[in-house]
């Protein structure tokens, strides 16, 4: 690879005087840069958010040698019209050394954390193609397989193949659990060159424990995560056997989405989906450590002593890269119980991971220890289920990715409920000191407690109750949630058989407890990147953190950066306000656990305003402004948005007598009295008729606010808007219920007016918090050192001292939010780092990320270019050109 | 385009809801001048930097610690015109950066007569934004500094209509708000450094400590009523669709109604009763120590000029602490009368002599004594009192409590006053003083050098000689009360500043109330149409929460963990 790559940045100097020379023969004035190097990926076609459509493409280009190398990325659009210059682009391979010149200019924009940046945009003017990559016949995953222990799947449709690409991985991710999948996942559509490595093709995409994704909160994250174009929202339409959503008979901002799964189906889906995504690869093998290297002498260190260099394989090998995202669950220093019995592993039947512990703490990471269950598994053909309750899916089964109208499957399963009782509890009782897992001290759960302790602790309880789950369409296992346990197996299967239903049920596995190492995530930062260590990410359960949901959720969070690290792009972050997993990193980063840590909604102080129903208005610009958000999504998304705005405008500007109100199948309750009006919006409402209140106008967003008129009722309703596809509208009475025109010609398909309800509901309550949520992303603007000397701040008392190091918070939003810190102590804190400010330089001590001069040629790069010019300069470019 | 289109029907949105009343009228949406991330658009809007200033006016006391002839309250942000045409309704507002004198009436009552004005000949400072400390409009009364004045025009500021929202100013939010806007350089933030720990967190300890940290307890009180309300309200939201619980919904919301019922009651109750000892709680704290029947109620007595307690001959007859708050030569001090100390190491050198009393101490005596060692500890200054007591004999001795003495000997500042010195004659009360000292005062760390005060109640109750300037030496105490003060090496907090924080505490708890207020109007909501929204309900109850949580200080760590801690505690939830 060196030979090649040497080639390369020789090349780089070259066009670079070029540039210089042409620069001083121009008689007006012009920026203009000349690139020399390797195309990173085939260009892609993308959709400003005028709709014009663009080709973007990435050209890396090398400057220095041997350990000073560095690679800078050029993102360059260009413009150019469909047709053959365009199919020439589109075909070309990646690995291409290029020449590109490009149109430069910088624009100004603010990002995510509400920062003014600077950004460099390129608009190629002339590309030519000077080598095309050496491509040798395609190997196809499987034969290289032993010697190496490294396998390297890939079954892309582009040419290149990954083995025969001699550039090192950009992004390393340990292990392929829910957190893993989604981190790699993110990385790659953030444009890093990704690898997942696991030690099993099987293992991708697992349920260890329940076969459901979803519920209170938890479905709300699974709906973020789709909203930034994740794959667990899309992977589990499509394996789901059983949709519903909780709390349905409560307001829609604690709505649950939950869905019961196919554990192979979503298994199978999901090693699709890995195995074809583009950018990524999927690499066997087993990582015994990873590589660091001193990181002393980086000025943008924020505290960081170490950085990445690379991953050791337990065949000894070494990947080199500069980010690595581990998401080894419960592997790390892993231990199942069974009764008394003890053993190392990660889950049943499988290796836990020893030599990564090791290091973390030789990193100077904080491990502590927690633990966990699972229930045991029983045959379905054994259960006696005509005696048992059933309870059904939701018809329809409402998706969960907001890309779906509907699920994959058809007929959906059905769960059973179950009750232990007295003769139940007493076995356990009996058998208490028959198992080692509750009798140590290592914190587990207070939520999700085993049976054990659901007997001690709520000892008066006659029942506890029990779902009877199952794991697929094909599949003879059923998981009895609600019976998690860890005595000796032959208690076990007493135990189930003393429950109704399962008198003679079989038991497949017994359940069993997992203790396991993880990582004090206080030595985190919001990216989800160590603070110790620059470029090592830890993501889902190595942080405390229980459920696929919370898992995943970390993991495209942490992706995402360790993608745009990857690419020298600044980090991103989501505030408390954006969502849930906003709120579980921040709790996690600032509080630590010290138990499992579950998303509830009772975490959220925004839980009116951000809901399950509202996860893309919230999520997905910000997705698209970070480079993860697909043009399909996008187009989706922007189309959704539309027409809810539409309808909102619509029902805003329809004002009618309740009488008319009730034709257009919205009765609205004559019985209403004034007082009865939720959130009235004064002024506008009131019509000439305001003595009368039978005939008192009320705008559509009135009407919804009303008591008694639901989201159904405007799903049903004829809207103005359906007249001019259904003619006889006009003339029905409203005696019956009117039923909404075909979707193909409605404007407004039924999820897009009950989304409509919800908001308009909402609305007032939405304003309300938005006040909140502006001032936290004020004080989350005020960046503290990472490496902030708290024992050198003046008037700080000596608790909060203690705390605020051991934290060590990012933001003074995150600082308030530390157990212990008074409003006086913050004062105190903004004081110093002010100070700090001005004795070291304006900025000077924050990681400076949106300004990083690449010493190259004399050419400043600004870095953080992605997405946000598509949306800003090629909005005003296409105007400029529509004139 | 969608972007536009967007922000258009956002901007017609925005002006629908300009004047409507917001549910939640804590927080306020200033519709006209700032733009904040707007969920329901779903494209999110960043401000630049100028713009993150809430748009709430706020106000406190600003002039420095010690009483002073005038008092500073300043007002800063948009509404600061609003809150002068609330106070002087007719008059143009003074010449930018130049000083006018108006007198501040009532807002809303004005003009109708002299009756509501709060304050005459105060100066008045109007400083436009954005040069200012804090960067935004600023207006600064200038008052005359009794603390009824004061009292009146910060809750006369309160009163003023704006349509932004004005309330008194959080700790350190000037600071911050200056510093938000850069009008803060480095020096002036380094002097404002103790001005702001004395603006802040000592303030607010002090408020809430109150006597002896009931106000605190009360506060917590409250707060741990209230958590338990809200889990109660959460596990319904998070655990009652998937987990089994005994009680129904139903069940489980009555509760918290109760609950919250019972809050909303004691808070009615407490702001009865803190109309009442507001004066009480702020101030230098005194304590009057001494063995029974030495005189302490009479002196108080005498000291605060009214009847304050019940005074007897009974030995024994204040039995819980009597406060009493007065101005002694500008210091505000609360005197606290207590209970007489008797203890086995009471030494009464003539106890067999027949003074009056019960020979054996009583449950609620002894609680009384306890309560006065408590209060002892509590106090800047402790005056301990002994007296002249006649013998059987005829001769005279000094009747003292050992333990008081010790008390005062470990207290900031401490008198010992000898009392009834009308029964003796001036020279052998001075043999008696030299013994006292020598043989008492000299073997009790800390106050042997120490000069008793005489007094005599009896001689300040019916002055013998008309000539008299100072019958009895409660002249003389007072004046050297007075000098003690000064000598106490840190003041407790200013009286006034204490008002700017008793002011914050009670917005806060009329807050609190509110937000309990909606959560029992919706709590109870039942009609065809359906029951209460449990989520708002119990994000009226959050609110709620977090008001009682800022009252006493306990930053924004948030109680989402306390609140889980009661569910898991009260429900069996989980798989």
């Amino acid at each position: 690879m060196s030979a090649f790559l040497r080639t390369a940045s020789r090349a780089v100097a070259r066009p670079a005087t070029a540039a210089r020379t042409f620069s001083t023969t121009a008689s007006r004035p012009v920026a203009r840069i000349t690139i020399v190097g390797n195309l990173a990926d085939t260009p892609e076609v993308r959709a400003s958010s005028t709709g014009r459509e663009y080709l973007r493409y990435a050209v890396a280009s090398n400057s220095g040698h041997g350990e000073h190398r560095k690679t800078s990325w050029f993102n360059v659009s260009c413009f150019v019209d469909e047709g053959p210059r365009r199919d020439f682009y589109l075909s070309l391979q990646k690995g291409s050394l290029l020449m590109v010149e490009a149109d430069v200019s910088m624009s100004n924009y603010v990002d995510g954390e509400g920062k003014p940046r600077q950004g460099l945009n390129l608009a190629q003017r002339a590309l030519e193609v000077l080598k095309r990559p050496y491509n040798p016949p395609a190997a196809e995953g499987g034969e290289a397989e032993g010697q190496h222990h490294k396998v390297i799947i890939n079954r892309r449709r582009t040419f290149a193949t990954v083995s025969s690409d001699p550039r090192p991985f950009d992004v390393i991710v340990i292990g392929g659990g829910h957190a893993g999948s989604e981190a790699c996942a993110a990385a790659a559509r953030a444009g890093a060159r990704t690898a997942l490595i696991t030690p099993e093709i099987d293992n991708l995409g697992v349920c260890s424990c329940n076969p459901s994704f979803g519920g209170i909160g938890k479905g709300t994250i699974v709906r973020e995560i789709d909203a930034l174009d994740g794959l667990a929202g899309r992977v589990i339409d499509k394996a789901g056997v059983h949709f519903k959503i909780l709390n349905q008979a409560k307001g829609a901002a604690v709505w649950g989405p939950r869905a019961q799964i196919d554990r192979d189906l979503y298994k199978k889906h999901m090693r699709e989906e890995l195995q074809t995504y583009p950018n990524l690869s999927v690499v066997l093998g087993r990582v015994s450590d990873i590589v660091i290297a001193d990181n002393h002498d980086d000025p943008n260190a924020d505290g960081a002593k170490n950085k990445i260099t690379g991953v050791r394989l337990e065949s000894g090998e070494v990947l080199p890269t500069t980010q690595v995202i581990i998401t080894t669950g419960t592997f790390l220093g892993g231990e199942i119980h069974i009764g008394m019995e003890v053993y190392p592993s990660g889950r049943m039947g499988e290796q836990a991971t020893f030599g990564l512990s090791k290091s973390l703490r030789e990193a100077g990471f904080q491990l502590g220890r927690l633990k966990t269950g699972t229930p045991p598994r029983i045959a379905r053909d054994s259960i006696n289920w005509s005696i048992l309750e059933p309870q059904p899916g939701d018809v329809p089964p409402a998706p969960f990715s907001y890309l779906n109208d509907t699920v994959a499957t058809t007929e959906q399963l059905l769960c059973y409920l179950t009750f232990t009782n007295k003769a139940t509890h007493d076995i356990v009782r009996a058998n208490l000191d028959k198992t080692i897992h509750i009798r140590e001290s290592v914190k587990g759960p207070r939520y999700c407690p085993s049976l054990e302790s659901k007997v001690v602790r709520f000892g008066d309880r006659e029942r506890h109750i029990v779902w009877l789950e199952p794991e697929g369409f094909d599949n003879n296992i059923v998981y009895p949630n609600g019976l998690s346990m860890t005595m000796p197996p032959e208690v076990q299967e007493q135990v189930l058989r003393s429950i109704n239903g399962l008198e003679k049920s079989v038991m497949l596995q017994p359940g069993y407890g997992v203790e396991y190492d993880y990582v004090d995530p206080r030595n985190l930062r919001r990216t989800l990147e160590t603070k110790p260590i620059r470029g090592l990410f830890l993501a889902g359960q190595i942080n405390g953190t229980t459920g696929y949901e919370e898992a995943a959720g970390q993991g495209i969070v942490a992706g995402i950066n360790a993608g745009r690290a990857a690419q020298g792009l600044a980090p991103v972050t989501l505030s408390r306000s954006d969502g849930y997993i906003g709120i579980m990193i921040d709790d996690l980063v600032t509080k630590g656990v010290t138990e499992p840590y579950r998303m509830f909604t009772s975490r959220s102080e925004f839980r009116l305003s951000a809901r399950s129903d509202n996860a893309d208005t919230r999520l997905t610009p910000h997705g698209r402004l970070w480079g993860v958000v697909s043009d399909a999504r996008w187009a989706r998304f922007r189309d959704d948005a539309q027409r809810m705005a539409d309808l909102k405008r619509l029902l805003r500007d329809t004002l009618l007598t309740p009488d008319q109100w009730s034709d257009m199948g919205i009765p609205v309750p004559t019985a209403i009295t004034e007082a009865g009006d939720i959130n009235e919006t004064g002024g506008t409402g009131t019509g000439t008729d305001t003595n009368n209140k039978r005939y008192r106008k009320r705008t559509g967003h009135e009407v919804l606010r009303l008591r008694g008129i639901s989201a159904d009722h405007l799903v049903h309703a004829r809207l103005p808007t359906d007249t001019t596809t259904t003619t006889t509208t006009h003339t029905t009475t409203a005696t019956a219920t009117p039923t909404p025109p075909p979707s193909s010609t409605n404007p407004f398909p039924p999820h897009i007016r009950s989304r409509v309800a919800v908001d308009v509901v909402y609305e007032p309550y939405v304003r309300a918090q938005a006040a909140e949520a502006a001032r936290l992303r004020r004080d989350e603007a005020l960046r503290l050192p990472l490496d902030l000397d708290y024992a050198s701040v003046k008037g700080l008392a000596l608790a909060e001292q203690d705390v605020l190091a051991r934290t060590r918070p990012e933001t003074l939003a995150q600082a308030r939010r530390v157990e212990g810190v008074t409003p006086a102590g913050l004062v105190k804190l903004l004081e110093s780092v002010r100070r700090g400010e001005m004795g070291g330089g304006r900025g000077g001590r924050g990681r400076k990320v949106a300004e990083v001069v690449v010493q190259g040629e004399g050419v400043v790069e600004g870095l953080d270019v992605a997405g946000a010019e598509d949306l800003e300069t090629l909005d005003a470019k296409s105007r400029a050109e529509g004139m | 385009m969608l972007r536009y289109a967007l922000k258009r029907v956002l901007n017609q949105r925005t002006r629908e809801f300009k004047g409507a009343p917001t549910l939640f009228q804590t927080q306020t949406w200033s519709y006209s001048r700032r733009r904040i991330h707007d969920f329901t658009s779903g494209l999110p809007r960043f401000d630049d930097a100028a713009s993150l200033i809430s748009s709430d006016t706020i106000y406190a006391l600003s002039s420095g610690s010690g009483r002073a002839g005038i008092a500073v309250i300043r007002i800063s942000g948009p509404g600061c015109l609003d809150v002068y045409q609330g106070l002087c309704p007719s008059k143009t507002p003074p010449k930018p950066r130049y000083a006018g004198v108006r007198t501040l009436f009532e807002p809303g009552l004005a003009d109708q007569s002299g009756a509501n004005i709060v304050d005459s000949d105060a100066l008045v400072l109007y400083f436009p934004g954005p040069k200012t400390v804090t960067g935004e409009d600023v207006l600064e009364l200038h008052v005359h500094g009794g603390s009824a004045t004061v009292k009146a025009v910060l809750s006369a500021v309160r009163k003023c209509s704006s349509p932004g929202k004005i309330r008194y100013a959080e700790p350190g939010e000037f600071t911050k708000r200056s510093f938000l806007n850069g009008r803060l350089d480095l020096a002036q933030i380094e002097s404002l450094g103790d001005t702001l720990s004395a603006e802040t967190e000592h303030q607010r300890r002090a408020a809430v400590r109150g006597n002896s940290g009931i106000l605190g307890k009360t506060y917590d009180g409250w707060r741990e009523q209230l958590l338990l309300a809200r889990g109660e309200i959460e596990a319904l939201i998070d655990f009652s669709e998937d987990q089994h619980f005994d009680e129904s919904p139903t069940e489980l919301l009555t509760n918290v109604t109760r609950l919250a019922e019972g809050i909303i009651r004691s808070i009615g109750l407490h702001k009865l009763g803190s109309q009442r000892s507001e004066l009480l709680r702020n101030g230098i704290r005194i304590a009057l120590l001494g063995p029974p029947n030495a005189g302490k109620s009479s002196l108080m007595n005498q000291i605060v000029g009214r009847e304050a307690s019940i005074v007897s001959a009974e030995a024994g007859t204040t039995r819980d602490i009597v406060e009493a708050s007065l101005d002694i030569r500008g210091y505000l001090c609360s005197f606290a009368d207590t209970a007489g100390i008797r203890t086995k190491m009471s030494e009464f050198l003539g106890h067999h002599d027949g003074i009056a009393g019960p020979s054996t101490i009583g449950a609620i005596e002894q609680e009384g004594i306890r309560r006065a060692r408590q209060k002892a500890l509590d106090s800047d200054v402790i005056i301990v009192l002994a007296s002249v007591e006649a013998r059987e004999s005829g001769s005279h001795q000094i009747s003292y409590d050992v333990e008081t003495l010790q008390l005062a000997a470990g207290a900031q500042q401490c008198l010992v006053v000898v009392n009834k010195t009308d029964v003796v004659s001036p020279e052998s009360l001075k043999l008696l003083i030299r013994d006292f000292k020598s043989s008492v005062l000299a073997d009790i760390d800390g106050l042997g050098g120490l000069e008793p005060l005489t007094i005599s109640c009896k001689a300040a109750v019916s002055p013998t000689a008309a000539g008299l300037t100072d019958a009895g030496g409660i002249h003389e105490l007072t004046e050297i009360l007075a000098e003690s003060f000064s000598n106490l090496t840190s003041l407790p907090d200013d009286m006034q500043h204490l008002l700017g924080v008793t002011e914050r505490q009670n917005q806060l708890l009329a807050e609190c109330e509110r937000h309990l207020d909606d959560f029992m109007a919706e709590a109870r909501k039942s009609d065809p149409y359906g029951g209460p929204d449990i989520v708002l309900a119990a994000e009226y109850l959050r609110l709620a929460g977090l008001r009682l949580a800022s009252i006493t200080g306990r930053g924004e760590s948030g109680d989402v963990e306390e609140v889980l801690g009661v569910i898991f505690e009260k429900f069996c939830v989980g798989k």
